[in-house]
């Protein structure tokens, strides 16, 4: 048997699913009660640390020298879609009002490049699992 | 079993250290979140750029690695 980094996430992944995002009574009532520009700063706060556990895993593996380039790569691709995506939607946020059509496809594309990263991190496992 | 329990004692260090960041992560903005009910409020501009910074340090040191 040998040991991988990508076994490494078979580690991770359980201990990332114990870690839920916020389970503060209460917070997720406050989207009920704000409004105009505190509401859309919780967006894209909500949105940003959504990425925050993800991304703390992603910079430990990354910097494992037995990571493969191909792996190391997408991290790195991926980790620069996300961050790109949380500053377009920011400004959309900011310039356009929480509302507006562009923002709405400016959180569309955001939610979709943060799905690419949760898979990623799928990917990393299954690779390590079969391996 | 001599090259298995080096690999094993570093999948367990690795595997804390991610673990630890995590919790560490999730504790700033859950400190943060419990701030927002207490005073039932949204994020300040301090909070969510504080947020997003910390994002962009994180991601520089992922891009440098």
């Amino acid at each position: 048997m040998r040991l991988t980094p990508f076994m490494i996430l078979l580690v991770v992944m359980p201990l990332l699913a114990a870690c839920p995002g916020s389970d503060i009574p209460g917070y997720n009532e406050l989207d009920q009660t704000l409004v105009g520009e505190e509401a859309a700063r919780k967006s894209v706060y909500d949105a940003a640390a959504s990425y925050v556990p993800v991304q703390v895993v992603f910079e430990n593996v990354v910097g494992d020298p037995t990571l493969p380039p191909n792996l190391k790569a997408a991290i790195q691709q991926v980790d620069r879609e996300v961050v790109a995506a949380i500053n377009d939607y920011n400004a959309a946020v900011a310039a356009l009002g929480p509302a507006a059509d562009g923002t709405t496809e400016k959180l569309t594309a955001l939610i979709s490049v943060l799905q690419r990263a949760q898979n990623l991190l799928l990917q990393l496992q299954a690779e390590g699992a079969l391996s | 079993m001599e090259t298995l329990l080096p690999q094993l004692l570093g999948l367990a260090i690795r595997g804390l250290v991610s673990y630890l960041g995590v919790q560490a992560a999730n504790e700033v903005l859950d400190q943060t979140r419990q701030k927002m009910v207490d005073d039932q409020r949204g994020p300040n501009d301090a909070e969510l750029n504080g947020l997003l910074a910390s994002i962009k340090a994180r991601s520089d040191r992922i891009q440098n690695a």
